[in-house]
């Protein structure tokens, strides 16, 4: 059982990829703000990190490079989770330091596919 | 230095007589007796010596012929090195003292002996050095080298040592090693006896110097006593005291009879200076009046006679010399002046101007004079002369001026400006009829600028505003010789009322002409122009103000419109990702099994949620399009790989329709644009196609064409009729197939492909025939262009 770290803001979606990732049999670990998601990432080490970008506060991008920039996750992969992505805005998380994005609206298979592949 | 070359003539001739005397022939020896026979006096012998030292020959002495005389020093010097050599005085054996010179003989380049001559020394110097005697006492003497005295006046000295001859006189003997030495001097030495008679101490000054002779020199002194130059001297002197005060006193005497003479020259010059001025005085005071340019004459008090006139009278009166001295003074006016200018001249006395008068001319012409006369005295009678001044020409002038014052000064009257003349001294000289009727005041009520000044602006402070800035534009404009700078003042007329008056001035000789004209009406004019434009602007500025309101108002709604669209965005997707996402988790049974109705109701679910997302999405792409804040993101990427890929996409749906689906591409078409919104657009068109195709075949047709990619999608639909393809690219327009089911679709798609093509650089058209199918046709730049 792998300990995933879910960074989302909307109570539905986090509930729903808590779920996806209750059913692939890994633990998801919640956190509802940026801020939130840093300082947890600061305390322990986590299989994957799924953040979502648009956040209120420190949005996603940010919360990723403060992740990167020290403390216990410095090196684990961590996939964004980003509705309507565009072109430039893909290589911009790439710039921030995630490792992967997974398009809302959010498919069931393409999100295990892609949890898997990560750990 | 002095050299001697004795007996020149004996080498000379022996040159001549050359072989004789070297082979010693007979006519050799005849060469040399005569030689000797010739110079007798002075020559004692002639010899001739062969390049041994053996006297070969030799007159008179024949009996010393062939002995040998190679042992004497003068023979061994000259046998050695074959150059002329004069012995040592010697004294020979007929009992004389002789010096002998020795000249080589040579034939060819070969020595063949000496010639020698030898010679009476003393009588050779008796005769040269007896005559160099100094005064009474002075004398020369003469040593050789070593030291023999060739020649002394003391008798018995000559040929001894000359040191033993001054043994008693030491005071000689540093002179005569100095002489012995070959140097040249001046010694001076004393003496007090000659031979044993002491006698009272003489001192003599002497000049020495060495006659170089080829091998040896002798030096010869020359001396004098002391006394006896001195004495010399002394006389001299006194002599030269006697003639200098001879020639001072003379000198005196000259001076006193040249400085006499240098007077009476002086006198004489002035007086004759002064003759000449006078002449010349005369000369050019004659001139003065002969060439004067003004016509003068003089004539005889009393008699009123002409004595003279100038070349300007009778030039200017046309008469001659002789016509002119016959006339009277009268002669020359018209009848009835004679008689007055007859009394009047009587009467005159030193300087007289006489005023007007007429002249006749000789040919009859009356002209008008002016003329100045004074006393003189000409050839000694009691005369006047006169200076006449013709005015006929200025006097019509004036008569000109005079009508062309009245002239302008009647244009000046009618002239519709209000004029002003003052003169220098700022009297008022003229106020024209306007300048009166404009602001009531006659010339007599403004005498002066002051009084002008004080009634045109009576405010004093005004008044004093006025005149400085006045005076400055005088000023200026004399200095730029332009008018003045107009300006504006308020004047006070003769009625009280005032008006604004603009004033300008300019100097015309001494007068200055002043123009007033009267702008009153023109600034009423001005001033309600200025307040209807001020209204005009007042209008203009509140419109604009509540335009520029108006349009703040826009784009503060245009600002809520775009925030409005961005969080519907936001808003929207987000419970319509959570519908479709739950929606997949329940189709997946992950939640748990599902039945057959409940898996269709779902699928229906999820298909609705995503046209509802699509439709969201569009909105808000083209709302992006419309604000201009969808920048495209260009990249290079492979326009086959992305056609295929978007093919893809939509075989699950064509094959639901059994559709075919094909595509031509070449193997790779790289090109430059935004890859996520081709594909999108490629998306929508064969989306479109798949849609609307029931049976038959998409085909996608790839292509590079002239610098631009053309991708075409063909189906077997439908096609669509000639009068709907204008709507076809149209906002929320949607074509109704009567034939065919009615589409589910937002009536977007093409809208914003075309719009997103478009902001690509560019185009999608589209061709069809009803019932036979469509081709859409997106066609973009190969390249990157600029920004479109």
């Amino acid at each position: 059982m792998k300990r995933i770290l879910v960074v989302e803001d909307n109570e539905k979606n986090m509930y729903l990829i808590s779920f996806i990732i209750g059913k692939m049999g890994h633990e998801a670990i919640q956190s509802r703000t940026g801020e939130e998601g840093v300082e947890c990432a600061a305390r322990e080490r986590y299989d994957l990190i799924l953040m979502d970008i648009q956040l209120p506060g420190i949005d996603g991008m940010e919360t990723t490079k403060r992740i990167r920039a020290g403390g216990a996750n410095t090196d684990v992969p961590i996939v964004a989770i980003t509705s309507y992505a565009m072109t430039g805005d893909r290589e911009r998380l790439l710039a921030a330091g995630c490792n992967g994005y997974i398009e809302k609206p959010i498919n069931p298979e393409t999100i295990m596919q892609e949890i898997s592949s990560f750990l | 230095m002095v050299s001697i070359r004795p007996h020149q003539d004996i080498t000379g001739n022996a040159a001549n007589g050359k072989s004789g005397i070297i082979d010693v022939t007979p006519e050799g020896k005849r060469h040399l007796e005569l030689f000797l026979d010739a110079h007798k006096d002075q020559v004692r012998s002639v010899t001739r010596v062969d390049d041994n030292g053996i006297i070969s020959y030799t007159v008179p002495f024949s009996q010393s012929i062939g002995q040998d005389i190679s042992g004497q020093k003068h023979m061994r010097e000259i046998l050695r090195r074959h150059t002329p050599v004069v012995s040592d005085v010697f004294r020979t054996v007929q009992g004389f003292d002789a010096v002998a010179l020795h000249v080589p003989v040579f034939r060819g380049t070969t020595f063949k002996g000496t010639l020698a001559v030898v010679i009476d020394f003393q009588s050779l110097a008796k005769r040269y050095l007896e005559v160099i005697r100094i005064g009474k006492t002075g004398y020369a003497w003469m040593i050789s080298r070593d030291g023999t005295e060739l020649y002394d006046p003391v008798p018995g000295f000559a040929g001894k040592s000359v040191f033993e001859n001054v043994k008693r006189y030491p005071s000689i003997i540093p002179m005569v090693q100095e002489m012995l030495k070959g140097r040249q001097g001046v010694a001076s030495y004393t003496f007090d006896k000659i031979g044993e008679r002491r006698i009272a101490p003489v001192t003599k000054h002497a000049v020495y110097l060495p006659i170089h002779m080829g091998n040896t020199f002798w030096s010869i002194a020359v001396a004098s006593s002391e006394k006896e130059m001195l004495s010399s001297l002394t006389s001299f002197r006194n002599r030269l005291i006697l003639i200098v005060g001879i020639l001072f006193l003379g000198g005196v005497l000259f001076s006193l009879l040249a400085a006499k003479a240098w007077l009476i020259v002086g006198e004489e010059k002035k007086r004759r200076q002064a003759e000449d001025e006078l002449r010349s005085s005369e000369q050019r005071y004659r001139y003065l009046f002969e060439q004067n340019p003004a016509p003068m004459i003089i004539y005889q008090k009393g008699s009123l006679k002409m004595l003279a006139m100038n070349e300007a009278f009778l030039k200017h009166y046309g008469y001659s010399s002789s016509e002119a001295l016959a006339l009277r003074l009268p002669d020359l006016y018209p009848d009835e002046e004679k008689e007055p200018i007859a009394r009047l001249a009587e009467r005159l006395k030193g300087h007289a101007y006489v005023g007007e008068w007429h002249h006749l001319k000789s040919d009859g012409s009356l002209i008008t004079i002016v003329a100045r006369s004074h006393d003189m005295e000409y050839c000694g009678l009691g005369a006047r002369i006169a200076v006449i001044t013709d005015i006929t020409e200025m006097k019509r002038m004036e008569c000109l001026l005079r009508e062309s014052e009245f002239r302008f000064r009647e244009s000046m009257e009618f002239l519709p400006i209000p004029i002003s003349i003052s003169d220098s001294w700022e009297r008022t000289v003229y106020v024209n009829r306007e300048f009166t009727q404009t602001y009531g005041y006659e010339l007599n009520d403004i005498p002066t600028v002051e009084v002008w000044a004080q009634r045109a602006y009576p405010d004093p402070d005004y008044r004093e505003r006025v005149f400085a800035q006045w005076y400055r534009d005088v000023a200026d404009a004399a200095k730029n010789g332009s008018a003045t700078q107009i300006r504006e003042y308020r004047v006070v007329c003769g009625d009280g009322g005032s008006r604004d008056v603009e004033i300008c001035m300019r100097q015309m000789g001494d007068l200055r002409v002043t123009s007033f004209n009267d702008v009153t009406e023109r600034r009423r004019t001005e001033e309600e122009l200025r307040a209807l434009n001020e209204t005009l602007d007042q209008k203009v500025r509140e419109r604009t103000s509540e335009l520029e309101e108006a349009n703040l108002r826009l784009q503060e709604l245009d600002r809520l419109k775009s925030t409005f669209i961005a969080s519907m965005s936001h808003e929207l997707r987000t419970p319509l990702n959570s519908i479709i996402g739950f929606t997949g988790i329940l189709l997946q049974e992950l939640a748990g099994p599902l039945n057959e109705e409940q898996r269709k109701q779902l699928g229906m679910v999820k298909s609705s949620s995503r046209h509802l997302l699509e439709l969201v999405t569009d909105i808000i792409d083209l709302s992006k399009i419309e604000a201009g804040k969808l920048i495209p993101c260009m990249e290079s990427f492979d326009l086959s790989l992305a056609a295929r890929e978007a093919l893809e996409t939509l075989r699950v749906t064509a094959d639901r329709k059994s559709l075919q689906l094909a595509v031509e591409t070449p193997e790779q078409l790289m090109m430059e644009s935004d890859h996520r919104r081709v594909l999108q657009i490629l998306v929508n068109l064969i989306g479109n196609a798949v849609k609307f195709t029931e049976k038959g075949a998409v085909t996608v047709n790839v292509r590079e064409e002239k610098g631009a990619v053309r991708v075409s999608v063909r189906d077997s639909g439908p096609g669509i009729r000639q009068e709907d393809m204008d709507r076809l690219f149209r906002f929320f327009s949607r074509i109704v197939s009567e034939e065919g089911p009615l589409q589910e679709g937002t009536g977007l798609g093409l809208y914003l492909s075309k719009k997103m093509a478009n902001l690509l650089g560019g185009d999608i058209t589209a061709e069809s025939e009803f019932g036979m199918g469509s081709v859409f046709t997106l066609t973009l730049p190969l390249r990157k262009m600029e920004a479109s």
